[in-house]
């Protein structure tokens, strides 16, 4: 491959990689912390007990950032699509839309690599 | 050492006459360092019989991807987080579908009228339901329950389709709740153990990492751009891991809803396959990606 598009393919990687890694840490804080907060206010059990580590701020992000009818019943048992819309503003919007593409992106362009042996 | 007492983490072949090979293996496993016989029996305790496919899995992965690759170890925490969560995220869809069969067939019967029809229909759907948990989950299901319970008319409606039937036809229907987290105390417990095996396996691969940052650092390396690698290649397995999963986890339930018991195979299966390739994968790009960013653009 030749240098100039290496070099433009790690510049991408990098960025979405970072943007990732950021905007995991906002999402999380900001948006994830305050609804799971909120749902636990209702006196209902944290969602996806099973997570220890933070993994689950990706179901977060789907919920928040797709629409309602786009999940079924057994990806409701996890995560409850109702109880996630009802505290979701328009900037956990933003900030899930930004984890959605920066992370989806980060993948797609590491497995295009891999595909086409780049780098 | 009594006949009576048995040491911790060390093999023993229970078989009366053991074949010459079976004497081989028990001493190959117990010539292991302490420290490996130690990972072992907690990698047993967590994972039972899924840790021979576990290690198998993790050698097949090893073998397509890089012969030559010397950070083998890298790339746990996305796999390790990939397999735990899909997997018990299933077991925990597939319980609460038993459940919900459950509290269908409970409702009926607190009616006490209605066709017979329908009622073999509900004790049919709790049947299956089961089924699926027992074909999939059985040691998942061994830990919420004790053993001794299986099988008989004992217990909650883990414990099998007939006591849960028993249980689901009576007016108040107690014990049927078995997946709520709010009632179903084992439930929680188990929820809790693998939310701890998460973070370890992440303590894991930190450590790892964490340590090959500090051997570049005493060899006098440039410690600063092994870090930037590492961190790279924790971010980018990790997240590739969870939303790998997620993705194939989003399409599989549609799948799986649709099909046989087979989709719940299909399932997991491809759930945790994908996410641990796509996680290994992603380490590796993550890290010659880093290595020569920074060589271009900070050295």
């Amino acid at each position: 491959m030749n240098a100039d598009w290496l070099a433009y393919y790690d510049a991408a990687f990098v960025l979405l990689l970072v943007t990732m890694m950021v905007s995991w840490v906002i999402f999380g804080r900001l948006s994830m912390a305050r609804i799971e907060k909120s749902i636990m206010a209702e006196g209902k059990p944290r969602p996806c007990p099973w997570d220890g580590v933070g993994g689950r701020l990706v179901w977060y992000a789907y919920t928040v950032a797709l629409p309602a009818h786009f999940f079924n019943e057994l990806d409701d048992r996890q995560l409850n699509t109702a109880d996630v819309k009802r505290y979701t503003t328009r900037a956990d919007r933003i900030r899930a839309w930004v984890f959605m593409v920066s992370g989806h992106g980060m993948v797609i362009l590491g497995l295009t690599a891999v595909v086409f042996d780049i780098g | 050492m009594g006949c009576q007492s048995v040491s911790r983490n060390v093999a023993y072949c229970l078989a009366p006459e053991p074949a010459p090979q079976d004497l081989a293996i028990t001493t190959m496993l117990n010539n292991l360092p302490e420290r490996a016989r130690d990972n072992l029996a907690c990698c047993i305790d967590q994972h039972g019989d899924d840790t021979l496919r576990l290690a198998l899995f993790m050698d097949w992965v090893q073998q397509q991807v890089n012969l030559d690759n010397v950070n083998t170890t890298n790339g746990i925490a996305g796999i390790g987080a990939t397999i735990l969560g899909n997997r018990t995220n299933s077991f925990m869809a597939a319980l609460q579908q038993y459940q919900g069969a459950l509290i269908k067939l409970n409702q009926f019967s607190r009616v006490g009228r209605g066709p017979a029809a329908t009622k073999m229909q509900l004790r049919k759907k709790v049947k299956i339901s089961y089924e699926q948990l027992n074909r999939y989950f059985q040691q998942e299901l061994h830990r919420l329950a004790p053993a001794s319970h299986f099988g008989k008319n004992r217990g909650t409606a883990i414990t099998g389709a007939d006591r849960g039937i028993t249980l689901a036809e009576r007016h108040k229907g107690r014990g049927i709740h078995i997946a709520d987290i709010h009632e179903g105390q084992a439930v929680s417990r188990f929820s809790r153990n693998v939310s701890y095996a998460g973070r370890g396996i992440i303590a894991v691969d930190l450590g790892f990492r964490g340590h090959r940052v500090y051997q570049t650092y005493q060899e006098n390396g440039e410690w600063e751009r092994e870090l930037a690698v590492q961190t790279g290649g924790f971010a980018g397995a990790s997240g590739a891991g969870f939303i790998t999963g997620r993705t194939v986890a989003l399409t599989m339930a549609r799948v799986a809803l649709a099909a046989t018991p087979w989709g719940w195979a299909f399932m997991i299966g491809s759930s945790i396959a994908i996410g641990a390739i796509a996680a290994y994968q992603l380490d590796e790009r993550a890290q010659s990606v880093a290595s020569r960013a920074w060589d271009r653009w900070v050295n």
